[in-house]
Formats: structure tokens, C-alpha cells, sequence
């Protein structure tokens, strides 16, 4: 494939994506979505609300990536969990603390946070130290967040960005405070590790469900069923080009 | 030993089983390694990537640059200040813009990395594995059939009167996904535990070695 | 005022985004020379983040010793340890000393880290074994098994029959694992794609705004 045919064809598929969703969205009151059971997200929405009754935090964790870099997306999907999370706890004396290992994240973080507590309105003031950065290497973020799980009064953490394979340290600190884990990441090192050491992993692009699946936003749940109309047609795809492949067409 | 590969030694040693110490339980040597070593690793990034980035990409050439280089830096020299509003809560509003920037700039290239990085050569990968030969056609047939139920098995949608329940043929290949998911995982798994392993291996070494050269 | 910032930052982060995503599809020199220059300029302000996050850790741990939490004489080990390494790693001259910050800790620890990671991964494997046994989980931990026998788990073992075929032949990792690891990453792509278009059409804003 020639850059050229490339380009036109990453138009297209864009252009194609984002119609299907503004659509898929509009349409929305009329046609509801309907989404399989995923239970770590089960999970994630009775922590919420136990964190309310219960006065203990919620821990959010979205990574290392550098925004700058095409694995932002993961940690992009984690701070749509942050602002829910931070909306539904934020009534709470204790709202959630979010960390992350790079600061152009932590800096979104920290806003997410601050637009979750506005819109509640509570007399609370935000603190802004809510949003963390525990450390500026992948290694010294880990070790950054561990005592967090220790010391905070966290009732449940949950891991959603870009990891490497030391994010088994961190299940590994949650596991000896007794500390319930939900994690998710998009390098498949780290997705080895979680699937070793948690009890409920997302795998996968299930990471990138977890706004549907807490917010019921009709945006949200639109994007994942243009993710499956997708997913099809690169199915449709990859038979079309092999059976051409196998005819030395292509 | 020069007194400057003796401290360097030590100081591994050192933070090498205080660290290890973790296996054992999480004791205050550990957190006292782990607080300096993130005090370190920040120190250090910092100062690099103020001296990389901040100096040589955007001081420099304000200072020496030509007169449209100067004009060009003008803007992330301006979004840079407001950028530092961010450490005030009264005036964090001012770095909003430049953060919107960033997710601008970052958001288009993850969606161009996932298109042009991802998508299009993992599918051209897919679908040029059917070579000369039976073995070439078997396999690529297969690594194809692995593909395809692992993507099948992410499927969201399902129907309303589903109860969030997969439908038979779905339950059938996410089945079949699952397995080559915990397969790859797997495999995966094995590789990380290899690496870890080595690293294991290394540290047990520096502390022979270590303690070797004190006593000889 | 109020209302319009969130809809400038918005239209900030929509008409930026386009431009940069315009940038890499469409090979036209100016279009690629924008592109490349708001990549510059966004690598700069990058830099200048991670001065504001130094800023964030040093308050974050000054806090802590200031309101005596648990754990506050630990604040006061990396305080001190960061001011160390910003004048060793920020000050002309002293560069000689720059081995003891990276030799002596940082990479030791970063090492050190992982060999915990392998006590940990082991004793999960095992524990997995307990607590969740289906079939993934047995696919897993044979697959594993069978991989580490390939790459050097054999000589505790010696030669398994059908197992150590497999490990040498390395058809698990060529074909099966190869065919997942597209799928998964095909997936992770698309949830890439749509994630960043509901941020490129404005309905996510992380910068701030509803």
C-alpha cells in the first residue's frame, strides 16, 4: 500500500467513523444500545457507590503515556472514567485521587477532576492535589503509586491507561492491603501481567467501554457500536483480501 | 577501585537490597529506596528535559535563532507562561487553552498511529500470509482464524431482550477467541517473566560481585 | 467569560486536532510543515509540563509533611533526594557526579524493581492456578509453560515429550499467539480511533467544560 493509498484511505475510514457516531448518537432516544455484561465495570460502579457510604477513596490510576504519543488513547479513555467517578464520589468527604506518571496527564487529571466537582456544586473547595504525578520515569511512577494504595484509606483502585508489565507491582501492593484492583491497559505486556494477577481483567479494547458502560452518555455508548460496525467490516476485510491473496490477485 | 566506582558500587548495593527487601514484606527500607529513587528519577528528568527541550528547542533559538524561527517561538513561549499559571489555583484557568492544545495535537496523533501504525499493516500483515505451499496456506489460514475470533470476541452490542448475554454463534466464536486471547496472553506472560527473571539474576550477581571485590 | 473559555478551548483542541490529523493523512509539504511545527511546539510545551508536574510532586509532598500524615518523614527522603539530583543533574560542573544519581540508584532500582516483579508474577501464576480454574486460565499458564520451556526452562526439565516439540517447533508463538496478538491490537485501534474522534468532535473535553 502506497502512503498515498494510505492517506486516502485513513480519510475515508475517519470521515466513515466519525458520521456513524455524530449519527449513532443522534439517534440514540429512539433506538437504545444494548452492551454485554462485562463485570469488572459491574464492579467499578457498586466501588462508587460504596465509597460514599463508607468514607474511604477511590484510587485512579491512567499511566505513563506521553499525550504526545498514539498511546494516550488508553489513558484519553481512563479520564472519561475520572470524570464520572468524580462526579458520583464527589459528594463524598473523600473524593478520588487520580496519579499518573506524566504530567501533560496529570495536568487532564486535574481538570477532569475540577469539572466533576463543579458540576455537582458542592461547598467543598477542589483540591487540586487530588490529581497527582507520583513520578516522572515509568519505574518511579510504580513505585510513586504504591505507597498511595498503602496510606490513603483506598477502598478500591483502579488502573486504566498505558502500563508496562510493572503494573504488576502495583496488583501486588493492592493485594497485600487487601484492596480490590480493576485494570486495564492497551500494551500487551501489561495485559500478560493483569491477566495473571487480577481477578476480573479487561482485556483488550474493553478498556475503552468504560465510559459506556459507568455514563450511559449516548456518545459513548454510539462509539462502541460503531467500534463493533467497524470490527465487522475489518472482518469483511481480511476474508476479502486473503481469499485475493490465495488467488494471487493481491 | 577508584573511591568513585566504590561510592557507585555501594550506593547499588545498597538500594539494590533495600529494594529486594519487598519480596519479604513491605518494610520502611523498602519505602525509604523507593521515596529516594522517585526524588532522584524526578530530579534528573526534569533537569534533562529543561535542559533538551526548554533550552535548546526554545531559548535557543529565541536568542539565536533566525528572525522567522524567533517569530515562530514566539507562540510556544507564550503558551509556555500560561502554561505555568497551572501551578496557581487562582490563575490555573489561563493554562486551560494550552492544555487544550495538547489534547488536540496529541488526540490526532493517536488516531493517525492507530490508522496508519496499526490498522491498515496489521490487516495488509493478515492478508498476505497465503505464500506458495500447503504449510504457508495452513498456517496463515490459522494465524487468519485467530484473528478473526479475537476480534469477534470484543463484540459489545448485543440485543435488548439478550440481558446482556451474547447471542449462540457470538458465544461460539468469543468462545473460540477466548482461547487464542489466553493463548497469546500467555505466551506473552512468559516472555515478561523471562525478562524479570534475567533481572533477578542480574541483581543476585551485583551483590556477589559487589561484596566479592570488598573482600578480596 | 465564564462560558466562553470552555467553548474557546474546545474549538482550540477540535481545530488543532484536525489540522495535525489533516497533517498526517494528506501528503501536501505545507500541510506536513504545519503538521511537524504544532508537533514542535506542543514537544516544547511538553517540557514546560514537566516543570508544573515538579511542581505538583514538591506541593503534593510538602503537604504531607506540613499536615504530619502517615508517611510524611518518607516525603522528606524524596524532597530531599529531588534537590540532590536537580543540582547534580541542573548545574554545570557537575557532571562528574551524574554516574552516582544513574549507576548508583536509578537503574539499580529500576532492575531491582523487575526481579521483584519476577517473585510476583510467579507466585500470581500460582495463585491464579487456585483461585480461577477454567480453561484460559490452563490455556495460559501451558502456553506460558511451554514457552519458557523454548527459551530456556528445558534444561530444568529436560526433554518433554509433545511439549518440548512444541516449544522448539515455536508454532504457538508464529501462529496462534501471532493471530491473537493481531486481533487484540486491531481492537485496541479501533477503540483508539473512536476514543480520539468523540474528542476531536468535542463530545469528550478533558481540558476542562462539560
Amino acid at each position: 500500500m502506497t502512503s498515498q493509498t494510505a492517506g486516502l484511505l485513513g480519510i475515508g475510514l475517519v470521515l466513515f467513523t466519525g458520521f456513524a457516531l455524530t449519527l449513532l448518537t443522534l439517534l440514540y432516544k429512539r433506538f437504545p444500545l444494548h452492551f454485554r455484561t462485562i463485570h469488572a465495570f459491574l464492579r467499578i460502579r457498586r466501588a462508587a457507590s460504596l465509597v460514599v457510604e463508607d468514607g474511604t477513596r477511590l484510587h485512579v490510576s491512567i499511566g505513563s503515556a506521553n499525550l504526545l504519543s498514539p498511546s494516550c488513547a488508553s489513558a484519553l479513555a481512563g479520564l472519561a472514567l475520572i470524570r464520572h467517578l468524580g462526579e458520583v464520589t464527589s459528594l463524598s468527604d473523600h473524593p478520588p485521587i487520580t496519579t499518573t506518571g506524566s504530567p501533560t496527564l496529570n495536568l487532564l487529571a486535574q481538570d477532569t477532576l475540577r469539572t466533576a466537582h463543579e458540576s455537582v456544586a458542592t461547598e467543598q473547595a477542589f483540591d487540586m492535589n487530588n490529581g497527582r504525578l507520583t513520578g516522572l520515569t515509568p519505574l518511579s511512577y510504580i513505585a510513586g503509586v504504591m505507597p498511595s494504595i498503602r496510606d490513603e484509606n483506598i477502598s478500591n483502585n483502579i488502573l486504566i491507561g498505558n502500563f508496562g508489565p510493572e503494573v504488576g507491582l502495583l496488583t501486588e501492593a493492592a493485594e497485600r492491603q487487601k484492596t480490590p484492583v480493576i485494570a486495564a491497559s492497551e500494551s500487551l505486556p501489561a495485559q500478560a501481567v493483569l491477566y495473571a494477577t487480577n481477578q476480573a481483567p479487561l482485556i483488550g479494547e474493553e478498556l475503552f467501554a468504560a465510559g459506556a458502560y459507568t455514563q450511559a452518555e449516548p456518545a459513548h455508548a454510539a462509539s462502541l457500536t460503531v467500534q463493533d460496525l467497524l470490527r465487522w467490516l475489518i472482518i469483511l476485510a481480511l476474508i476479502g483480501g486473503a481469499l485475493l491473496n490465495m488467488a494471487g490477485i493481491l | 577501585m577508584e573511591s568513585n566506582q566504590l561510592i557507585i558500587g555501594l550506593l547499588s548495593f545498597l538500594f539494590t537490597v533495600l529494594v529486594l527487601s519487598y519480596i519479604i514484606g513491605d518494610s520502611p527500607a523498602f519505602r525509604l529506596a523507593v521515596h529516594a529513587f522517585v526524588g532522584v528519577a524526578a530530579g534528573y528528568v526534569a533537569a534533562t528535559v529543561f535542559r533538551q527541550v526548554v533550552v535548546d528547542k526554545l531559548f535557543m533559538l529565541l536568542l539565536i535563532g533566525s528572525p522567522l524561527d524567533r517569530l515562530l517561538m514566539f507562540f510556544p513561549l507564550v503558551m509556555s507562561f500560561m502554561l505555568l499559571a497551572k501551578m496557581s489555583p487562582r490563575f490555573e484557568w489561563l493554562g486551560r487553552p494550552v492544555v487544550a492544545f495538547l489534547v488536540g495535537v496529541g488526540t490526532a496523533t493517536a488516531v493517525a498511529g492507530a490508522v496508519l501504525g496499526t490498522l491498515f499493516p496489521q490487516i495488509e500483515a493478515s492478508s498476505s500470509m497465503f505464500g506458495q505451499g500447503l504449510g504457508s496456506l495452513l498456517s496463515g489460514s490459522l494465524i487468519l482464524f485467530a484473528t478473526i475470533t479475537t476480534i469477534a470476541y470484543f463484540q459489545f452490542t448485543v440485543s435488548k431482550s439478550s440481558m446482556g448475554k451474547r447471542g449462540k454463534l457470538m458465544t461460539l466464536l468469543a468462545l473460540i477467541g477466548q482461547v487464542f486471547i489466553a493463548i497469546t496472553l500467555g505466551a506473552i506472560f512468559a516472555g515478561v517473566l523471562t525478562a524479570a527473571l534475567t533481572a533477578f539474576v542480574d541483581r543476585i550477581q551485583s551483590i556477589v560481585l559487589f561484596l566479592d571485590s570488598l573482600f578480596r | 467569560m465564564r462560558r466562553v473559555f470552555p467553548i474557546l478551548n474546545a474549538v482550540i483542541a477540535i481545530g488543532v486536532g484536525l489540522i495535525v490529523l489533516t497533517g498526517y493523512f494528506v501528503d501536501l509539504q505545507g500541510m506536513m510543515e504545519i503538521r511537524l511545527l504544532l508537533f514542535q511546539w506542543a514537544v516544547i510545551i511538553g517540557g514546560v509540563a514537566v516543570l508544573v508536574g515538579i511542581g505538583n510532586l514538591l506541593t503534593v509532598h510538602l503537604n504531607k509533611l506540613r499536615s504530619r500524615k502517615k508517611g510524611a518523614i518518607y516525603s522528606l527522603v524524596l524532597l530531599f533526594f529531588m534537590l540532590i539530583s536537580l543540582l547534580i543533574s541542573g548545574t554545570a560542573g557537575l557532571e562528574p557526579l551524574k554516574p552516582l544519581l544513574l549507576d548508583g540508584i536509578i537503574i539499580p532500582v529500576e532492575i531491582s524493581l523487575m526481579a521483584v516483579l519476577a517473585i510476583t508474577l510467579v507466585v500470581s501464576a500460582i495463585r491464579m492456578l487456585r483461585t480461577r480454574l477454567d480453561l484460559p486460565t490452563i490455556l495460559f499458564i501451558l502456553t506460558a509453560f511451554i514457552v519458557l520451556l523454548g527459551i530456556g526452562l528445558r534444561s530444568f526439565f529436560g526433554q518433554l515429550p509433545i511439549l518440548g516439540e512444541l516449544a522448539q517447533s515455536e508454532f504457538i508463538k508464529n501462529t496462534l499467539a501471532l493471530g491473537g496478538a493481531r486481533g487484540i491490537l486491531i481492537g485496541i485501534a479501533l477503540g483508539t480511533l473512536t476514543t480520539g474522534l468523540r474528542i476531536l468532535l468535542g463530545v469528550d473535553r478533558p481540558y476542562g467544560g462539560k
